[in-house]
């Protein structure tokens, strides 16, 4: 059973629990201290964020723009509160404004984070998603994402940092899009995937639209 | 360049892309506003106030007036001040501190919306002859911005003005709880803006699309005459191109009025 | 505080708008409300009506103000030109300043700021419509934009003013209140600590009377709390079924 919970709020009493992500113990108890849902069964007890930045993590697909070309590497916006840093392999090298996709091969401990295997994204679209929304647009096995990019024909690359770059024809781009844009806002419920699917099919959507 | 500034970027060659086939991100036509939403009269306390959503856009208007001395060459009418504020939440892309120069231009830009057209009757703004008249200062308050300030700013100023009620003025003293009668608003002038895209000329450009642009050009309009323009960004129009804009602008004007 | 009149501010226990000495103003919160801030609300307040937004955490710039243990929070309280009778000249003024410097420090105690060094979290408000007790609603409305925007905080921040009329100890001062009062206190709390985070005062009281103010602000904060809350989680709920 899932429990929203604001900063603060009192999860559980109990001595024996662990406090993971988004909560912390003060004495007997375990507090929230992020706005987020909660599932008090589970150890340890982690707040999984509603909002939030994106937090970095060793081995996440991230889609970078190129913010600052050196001459052995460049600085890449990942949408983080820190850039990271892409040191070039071998004859390797980017400009200023160019979208990549990369991997995180470290990150410090202010979350300064390294990258490692960019290669460049173009003729496609970017958007900018929720980061707490990209496991739902991914699905479970990547059974969501998989769904829109055969149900609309287009390649479609996922950042860990709530970056999304689609690549395919104007209208399978926007209708991916679309789709993606209704998981963001409805990540929470159940019965998204066969909401997606039938999205994809008749291009209707039940519920609220906008 | 901040970092918001790369990704826009990004975005704004994606516009490029799409409008050299026709198309828009959003599926507008070329000719479409996005949706609006007006609702006057949204701070109560103040004289007159309209809040306005164009997309995801909002601006707030309010009117405030004041007691002063007019100017010498027009000694029996009121006066109108037009200022705009880019508030730092709207936007990563806006700083705290004086107004930027974008902000200035769009002040300007609405104030001269409503004088060149005549909308306020200054002549019914005189208390005494010489002395004193009153003093009409209009502010608009960006909150929220995704392109097109022009149009929404105008159309919350208009809404605003028609809603606004000038104080008692008795003995030298404002009494602010009641009221001598509304503002005299005899027009209801709207403006639209366009974006040159490429060859492209689109109607109500979001940030994105603005990013895009080669420039942009806003046509103020009563219902038969034009009274303000103005040209932005480091592009072009052709003549043509300007008169054709004009044209849809007195079409476009008429279904924004119909908003007031 | 204090200008003279012969309006008697509260008879037989109710106050010139009807309330009761311990009774607050209508309170309505909505968080999310807009598109680009990261965490967003709108609060109405009596006839307040304010508009908080935060951005961040994110690169801090310029980079010699950067902490290297902690984000720096910068704070800033703003009025529209509109939102007061007089209208108010645009750009900062001293008591915006003020306002702006000690609403900082009262959230600095509470958000989690050493989770991220280097970085700011910038937090704005705006007053849309004034009708006294402003900076409290507006760093209620700020605690919960920041929680809005995923922020970590120890607690939520919860401000109300109480303060002195005719002589009798109220609680949340309305504008003729505040202009003819004697005493204005207003005042940030967490719930579960207890603790103060802001503290002003200005007028005439004494000790017990200070006492009698500061217990019923801390009691009326527990019902803010509960609207704070409330509106966190109605985004929630509004999203989609369930």
């Amino acid at each position: 059973m899932r429990e929203i919970v604001i900063p603060g709020e009192r999860i559980s009493k109990a001595e024996g629990n662990k406090a993971g992500f988004g909560a912390i113990r003060r004495g007997s108890s375990i507090f929230a201290t992020i706005f987020g849902l909660v599932d008090k069964a589970k150890e340890p007890i982690e707040v999984v964020p509603l909002n939030g930045s994106y937090v970095p993590h060793t081995g996440d697909h991230v889609i970078g723009i190129v913010e600052d070309a050196r001459e052995r590497g460049c600085f890449v916006d990942i949408n983080s509160a820190h850039s990271g840093y892409l040191a070039y392999f071998r004859e390797q090298s980017f400009k200023k404004g160019e979208v990549i996709m990369a991997e995180v091969s470290s990150v410090n401990e202010i979350d300064k984070v390294d990258l490692d295997f960019a290669k460049p994204l173009y003729d496609g679209k970017l958007i900018e998603v929720e980061p707490v929304k990209i496991p739902r647009i991914i699905g479970r096995k990547a059974s969501m994402i998989g769904t829109i990019s055969k149900g609309t024909g287009c390649k479609i690359f996922v950042g860990r940092n709530g970056r999304i770059f689609i690549k395919g024809k104007d209208d399978a781009i926007y209708r991916a899009e679309k789709a993606i844009r209704i998981i963001e806002r409805e990540a929470h419920t159940s019965g998204l995937t066969d909401k997606i699917k039938k999205f994809l099919e008749t291009g209707e959507i039940d519920g609220n639209e906008k | 360049m901040s970092v918001e500034e790369v990704a826009l970027e990004v975005k704004g060659d994606y516009v490029r892309q799409l409008a050299a086939k026709g198309m828009r991100q959003d599926k507008r036509k070329m000719d479409e506003y996005r949706p609006i939403k007006v609702t006057p009269n949204f701070i109560p306390h103040a004289l007159g106030s309209s809040y306005v959503e164009l997309g995801k856009t909002k601006v707030i208007a309010g009117v405030s007036m004041a007691v002063g001395t007019p100017y010498p060459d027009t000694p029996a009418s009121g006066t109108l001040m037009t200022g705009a504020e880019f508030a730092p939440i709207a936007s990563p892309l806006f700083e705290s501190g004086p107004p930027r120069p974008a902000a200035i231009e769009l002040a300007r830009v609405v104030d001269r919306g409503v004088r060149e057209s005549k909308t306020i009757d200054f002549d019914k703004l005189c208390i005494t002859e010489g002395e004193a008249v009153w003093m009409v200062m209009l502010d608009l308050h960006v909150i929220d911005y995704d392109g097109n300030l022009f149009d929404s700013s105008s159309l919350a100023a208009i809404s605003a003005l028609l809603n606004a009620r000038i104080p008692k003025y008795e003995d030298g003293k404002i009494i602010r709880e009641e009221t001598s009668g509304k503002l005299p608003v005899s027009k209801k002038p709207v403006e639209c803006t366009f974006a040159k895209v490429g060859d492209v000329l689109m109607l109500d450009p979001t940030l994105a699309e603005e990013q895009g642009m080669d420039a942009r050009l806003t046509v103020a309009t009563t219902e038969k005459s034009i009274c303000a323009m103005q040209k932005g960004g480091s592009g072009s129009f052709s003549l043509d191109e300007v008169e054709g804009l004009i044209d849809q602008a007195f079409k476009k004007g008429k279904a924004l009025r119909k908003l007031l | 505080m204090g200008m003279k009149s012969d309006i008697q501010l509260i008879k037989d226990g109710k106050r010139l708008d009807g309330r009761k000495p311990n009774e607050l103003r209508d309170i309505t919160i909505k968080a999310g409300v807009l598109d680009n801030a990261d965490g967003s609300c709108y609060l109405e307040w009596g006839g307040n009506k304010v508009l908080a937004g935060v951005y961040g955490p994110k690169q801090c710039l310029p980079r010699h103000l950067s902490n290297p243990y902690k984000a720096v929070l910068n704070y800033r309280y703003n009025m529209a030109p509109f939102s007061v009778d007089d209208r108010k000249r645009p750009g900062p003024d001293r008591r915006s300043v003020e306002i702006s410097k000690i609403s900082a420090e009262a959230l600095e105690r509470v958000v989690l700021l050493e989770k991220f060094p280097e970085t700011m979290v910038d937090v704005y408000v705006e007053i849309l419509q004034a009708e006294a007790g402003t900076r409290c609603a507006a760093l209620t409305a700020a605690s919960v934009a920041l929680a809005d925007a995923g922020l970590p905080m120890k607690d939520m921040v919860t401000a109300v003013a109480a303060g002195k009329i005719d002589g009798t100890v109220v609680l949340d001062l309305n504008k003729a209140e505040d202009n003819f009062g004697q005493a204005d206190v207003p005042m940030a709390v967490l719930q579960h600590s207890g603790e103060i985070v802001l503290l002003q005062m200005d007028g005439d009281l004494t000790q017990k009377e200070f006492h009698q103010a500061a217990t019923m602000a801390i009691e009326a904060s527990k019902k803010v709390y509960e609207l704070q809350k409330a509106a966190l989680k109605d985004k929630y709920k509004e999203r989609g079924s369930k």
